[in-house]
């Protein structure tokens, strides 16, 4: 298992409000205890998130966590979403050029009059834009 | 090694040593100096210690100046004695090493410095310089010593892969230079230096064995011969392989430095040989604010570096070994305030009572079990002894709770609570959180759900949204909750998509024992927790209804009562609950829409609520679908829809395909109640206009409807015969009139009526016989069947031709002839009858004409010849036209004729017209025409009209056509072949 990524949108309240995953296309698709473990490791890494946003000015944190072969990168957006994806190779620019097309992605998606801070994210185009992101930064 | 043992050295000799001096001596390490270093290092203040030590006493290998006290007071003596035996000191003294001079009296300090040359090496004991002097040549001695420990050390780094290098000597040699550097006061970070610098350097070697053997399959597999195989580890590091045989906590143990040096160790041991060092340096250089942060780390790497080694060691020693590093450390942190209840001693404290979860487990030492059985009590005691004798730096109370399970309890309980509180302080919500989680497993097997579901609830809110985490949770929570909460939990968890399906039937076949326990008041629910309202569909009007579409999770169908209320007012301002998992209030269900107990089935449900009794009109706010009578699944209250009242008659519309005149017909009224719907044996009078018949062939009928609900519908059938007045318009509208109590005026309905067929007649005659043909054609375009047609005359008789019995087919695109001959005299009148069937259904149809004097009075004959001396016509050659009119009896008047050709076939000649006076029954008469073009031309019509000529009563005479039948032309329709005109030469 090398290659994975899993993407949350984490909102105000710590709850996800979009998730996705990345996958090589070779790899099978995971196990459930897999995701549990995934879950885990994200929810556990937003104290850490909220550590290093105040010792930079950047708004991508790069990895703030490690779990065995997990790692955890961060990204803090202007309203204090937060990003994070969860990774077992180290691929720095690629995940911050994801995150980059993501909030500008999700800038433009919270602009939506129609659409409530702080719930999930429910859009076709959104997930599309994302997986197409997914695939150009992080498992090409 | 010791500190003590690494100190400088002063040498002393000679017998101006006293007690003054000693003091003096000591006090060189009272003040700190500046430390200027070669290699570019900055400088450094420090203070420096030494030992003193008479000279033949003094240890070797250390940093050291030798010092010659001399008593002498007066120049004499200098002179005779003293000086020869300073100068032999000297010359004793090893080259490069420091050595000093201490004369009692100035003024002899003076004649040593000129007559031995050594102005800076002699001093007196007075000089308030000796101090300075000192300590410069001490720094010198240490300095010299440093630069060649590091020298050293710095080349046995770089044979560290050679063959034969160990480990243990390198550390013996640069725990010398941190030794050194140690006994400088304000240099322990140098000397803390030295033993990071050997921790990396383990761990690199260990991270280098793990890589080896995965890095030469991967050259071996790719046959990167090219490439240089990694080498095997190093001999010296199989040592740290060895079985664990203690697992002791911080401490100076000299047998394990012995051992070290001599690749003996355990792995353990060497990490918390260093580790000590290092602890002892920061709390030596006041900082212990790096102690818990670097035992975190030590513990993880260690655990990591026990599985690369493949060390053996008993069951629960490692965390064992990780408790009794931990709490030791704690124990140090606890002398300083602040530290310990910073983030890296909650975490230490965290981590430490995660490995304590593990031994209570493996050694039986949890809460609510049986105790430890003795296999456990075994090996408990092993762990005990494997921890050593008494710690040095507390942390004996894990040897007292690996012996009782009380013991063992309160310090998990206090590890916790520290790490929570300080978390909570920190504001490490999350972790905070998670520690919680733990700790409410915890309190669950101590028989304590209560604390545990408090714990539990909290961690709950932490992971919204999280699926797994949540249901992990939750799952938890249902063991720790009764009643009310519990059924809550329960149907969260049956609706739960991210468990398997046998799962979640489990768990709702509990929720379904456990509603059976609930008081009657039940539980209010919110809704979305198991269903999603997908959709709600208000129709509003007289017939109030709701369209609900909701999707529910539960995996097996569930019988619900659903109602959906109506805010009839607009809502009172109230505070918002923030918390949407929390307690969802039924609101006012005084006007609801609801319907029977309806059955969901798991997945997409559609069903829709009626209103009962009054009409509301509002905004529909919440559904609710109450389940056993106990469980009340309850939507937010929301705007979901305006639904509105409208008050409404009953209605009528027709129902009816194409309906056909003169044919009996059905038709439908539709009646569709109002709101206050229809009364049972409501009469209504139904009244038909002139020309329609209803039921039994009177215009009026009175019906009787059944009950009806508001909204609902009646359909009656009534039969009608149309009969339309003319035959001449095929659709004929007829307006009913209903009258009855269901409204104030008379209810207008119009009803269409299409007349099946039209008929035409044509008179044709023969001579004096004349025949009658009536055709019959389709206008409602279907198919019907004719029978038995017949001609009624007012005079005369009619004989039909052919004879035939046959009901006929009429097509819509085929008209039907029939025909009479006709035996008449004078005008008459004719009534046509013909019985149409279709689809059973028997009709009549009849048409009268009016049929004019047609009695055949005249015969005309015209013939066209040529012009005699020529047989045959030509073009342009003149004819000519024999014309014979006769009478069939005398007539008392004169005839006009007229010549109507065709000019462009025929140039007619002379007359065309002239009157004649039929005084006899026959006329001959020859007229001129001329063909034009030749072939086969019809002949020029000859037209007849009365003729009256002009009297008293007109001035001009008058024309006056014949009846249709009255003139017969003989030569009807003949033709003249015309030759082509002969062609002149």
């Amino acid at each position: 298992m090398s290659g994975c990524y899993y993407f949350y949108i984490v909102c105000h309240t710590d709850s996800p409000i979009f998730e996705m995953e990345f996958m090589p296309s070779a790899k099978e698709p995971k196990k459930e205890d897999h995701r549990h473990l995934i879950e885990f490791i994200a929810n556990a890494a937003l104290d850490l998130v909220d550590e290093h946003m105040w010792r930079t000015s950047n708004m991508y944190l790069k990895a703030v966590d490690k779990f065995n072969q997990w790692f955890v990168s961060a990204f803090v957006t202007a309203s204090n979403i937060r990003f994070l994806v969860v990774h077992d190779n180290k691929n720095e620019d690629g995940i911050k050029n994801f995150f980059m097309e993501m909030y500008e992605t999700y800038i433009k998606f919270s602009m939506n009059p129609f659409y409530k801070q702080n719930t999930p994210i429910k859009s076709i185009a959104f997930e599309k834009k994302a997986q197409f992101y997914g695939r150009k930064f992080l498992t090409s | 090694m010791n500190y003590e043992e690494s100190k400088a050295v002063i040498t002393y000799t000679g017998e101006g040593w006293n007690a003054n001096a000693k003091s003096l001596l000591e006090a060189v390490g009272a003040d700190s100096f500046e430390w200027r270093r070669p290699l570019g290092r900055g400088p450094k203040h420090v203070r420096v210690e030494a030992a003193l030590f008479a000279a033949a006493e003094a240890p070797s290998n250390r940093p050291m100046i030798h010092t010659f006290w001399s008593a002498c007071t007066d120049v004499d003596t200098w002179r005779s004695s003293e000086k020869d035996r300073v100068e032999r000191w000297i010359r004793s003294i090893a080259a490069g090493v420091e050595w000093l001079v201490v004369l009692a009296a100035p003024k002899v300090a003076d004649k040593a410095r000129t007559e031995l040359k050594q102005s800076e090496r002699c001093i007196s004991s007075r000089d308030p310089a000796l101090l300075r002097r000192v300590r410069q040549m001490l720094l010198t001695a240490i300095s010299n010593e440093e630069q060649r420990l590091g020298q050293e050390v710095r080349r046995e780094r770089e044979r560290r892969n050679e063959q034969g290098w160990s480990f243990g000597e390198y550390l013996a040699l640069q725990e010398q230079l941190a030794a050194l550097l140690g006994t400088l006061k304000g240099a322990e970070d140098e000397a803390l230096v030295q033993y990071d610098e050997l921790d990396a350097l383990f761990t690199q070697f260990v991270r280098n064995a793990s890589l080896i053997g995965k890095v030469n399959f991967v050259l071996r597999n790719e046959k990167q011969q090219h490439l240089n195989f990694l080498s095997e580890p190093p001999p010296w590091l199989n040592s740290f392989s060895a079985p664990l045989k203690e697992w002791r906590g911080l401490g100076i143990d000299s047998n394990a430095r012995f051992a070290i040096v001599n690749s003996d160790a355990s792995l353990l041991q060497l990490r918390v040989y260093l580790f000590t060092r290092q602890l002892n340096l920061l709390l030596k250089m006041n900082q212990p604010q790096q102690i818990a942060e670097r035992c975190l780390p030590l513990l993880q790497i260690c655990s990591n570096e026990l599985r690369i080694l493949e060390v053996d060691f008993p069951e629960g020693a490692a965390s064992c070994w990780a408790v009794q590093v931990s709490l030791q450390v704690l124990h140090v942190c606890r002398k300083y305030p602040d530290q310990v209840h910073s983030l890296p001693a909650a975490t230490l404290c965290d981590y430490a009572c995660q490995k304590l979860f593990q031994l209570g487990e493996l050694l039986g030492l949890m809460p609510g079990g049986q105790g430890p059985s003795s296999a456990q009590i075994d090996a408990a005691l092993w762990l005990g002894a494997g921890l050593g004798p008494e710690p040095p730096f507390g942390g004996e109370q894990l040897k007292e709770a690996l012996g009782s399970p009380a013991a063992f309890q309160k310090l998990y309980l206090e590890l916790a609570e520290l790490a929570l509180g300080t978390f909570k302080h920190l504001g490490r919500s999350r972790s905070a959180r998670q520690l919680g989680h733990q700790l409410a497993n915890f309190h669950q097997l101590r028989g304590d759900p209560h604390l545990a579901a408090a714990y539990l609830s909290d961690a709950l809110t932490a992971v919204e949204g999280w699926p797994t985490l949540e249901i992990h949770i939750l799952s938890q929570l249902a063991e720790c909750l009764t009643g009310e909460k519990l059924a809550m939990a329960r149907a969260r968890l049956a609706a739960s998509l991210t468990l398997e399906l046998e799962v979640r039937k489990q768990h709702w076949h509990q929720l379904l024992q456990i509603l059976k326990t609930l008081d009657d008041d039940g539980c209010v629910m919110p809704l979305e927790e198991v269903f999603d309202l997908v959709s709600v569909t208000p129709i509003s009007g007289h017939r109030q209804q709701a369209y609900v579409n909701i999707n529910s999770r539960l995996p097996e169908a569930v019988l619900v009562n659903p109602s959906l209320s109506v805010q009839t007012s607009l809502p009172q301002v109230s505070r918002k609950e923030s918390n949407p998992r929390g307690r969802r209030l039924r609101g006012n269900f005084s006007a609801c829409l609801s319907s029977e107990p309806i059955k969901i089935q798991p997945g997409l449900n559609e069903f829709i609520l009626n209103a009962q009794g009054d009409l509301h009109t509002g905004h529909l706010s919440q559904l609710s679908l109450i389940m056993n009578d106990k469980m009340d699944f309850v939507s937010a209250e929301a705007r979901l829809g305006i639904i509105e009242v409208k008050k409404g008659e009953t209605t009528i519309s027709v129902e009816s395909g194409q309906l056909l005149a003169r044919m009996p017909q059905k038709f439908q009224l539709r009646f569709t109640a109002g709101t206050d719907g229809i009364e049972e044996g409501t009469e209504v009078t139904i009244k038909a206009p002139r020309g329609l018949s209803l039921g039994d062939g009177g215009r009026q009928i009175v019906i009787e409807l059944p009950k009806t609900e508001q909204g609902q519908d009646t359909v009656v059938t009534l039969e009608a015969i149309a009969t339309p007045p003319s035959a001449k318009s095929t659709d004929i509208e007829y307006g009913l009139t209903l009258t009855s109590s269901l409204w104030d005026q008379a209810y207008p309905v119009s009803v269409h009526f299409t007349v099946p067929v039209a008929a035409s007649v044509k008179l044709h005659t023969a001579m004096k016989t004349k025949f009658l043909q009536v055709v019959v054609s389709s206008t409602c375009r279907q198919r019907l069947m004719l029978s038995d047609p017949t001609l009624e005359l007012s005079l005369g008789t009619c004989t039909p031709l052919p004879i035939s019995s046959k009901p006929l087919t009429l097509d819509p695109d085929r008209p039907l002839s029939y025909i009479w001959q006709l035996e008449i005299e004078g005008p008459i009148r004719a009534k046509f009858n013909v019985n149409l069937t279709k689809d059973e259904v028997n009709g009549a149809y009849n048409c009268e004409f009016e049929l004019a004097e047609c009695a055949t009075m005249i015969f005309v004959n015209s013939k066209v010849a040529a012009a005699s001396g020529a047989e045959v016509c030509r073009a342009n050659a003149m004819c000519h036209l024999h014309l014979t009119v006769e009478a069939s009896e005398a007539i008392g008047y004169s005839l006009m004729y007229e010549l109507l050709a065709d000019q462009s076939m025929w140039a007619v000649c002379g007359r065309t017209a002239g009157v004649l006076n039929l005084d006899q029954p026959s006329h001959n008469l020859v007229l001129e025409v001329m063909p034009l073009t030749s072939g086969f031309l019809p002949h020029p019509q000859v037209r007849l009209s009365k003729y009256i000529p002009a009297n008293a009563g007109s001035t001009h005479p008058k024309l006056e056509p014949f009846g249709p039948g009255q003139v017969y032309n003989k030569s009807k329709s003949l033709q003249v072949h015309v030759l082509p005109a002969i062609q002149s030469s």
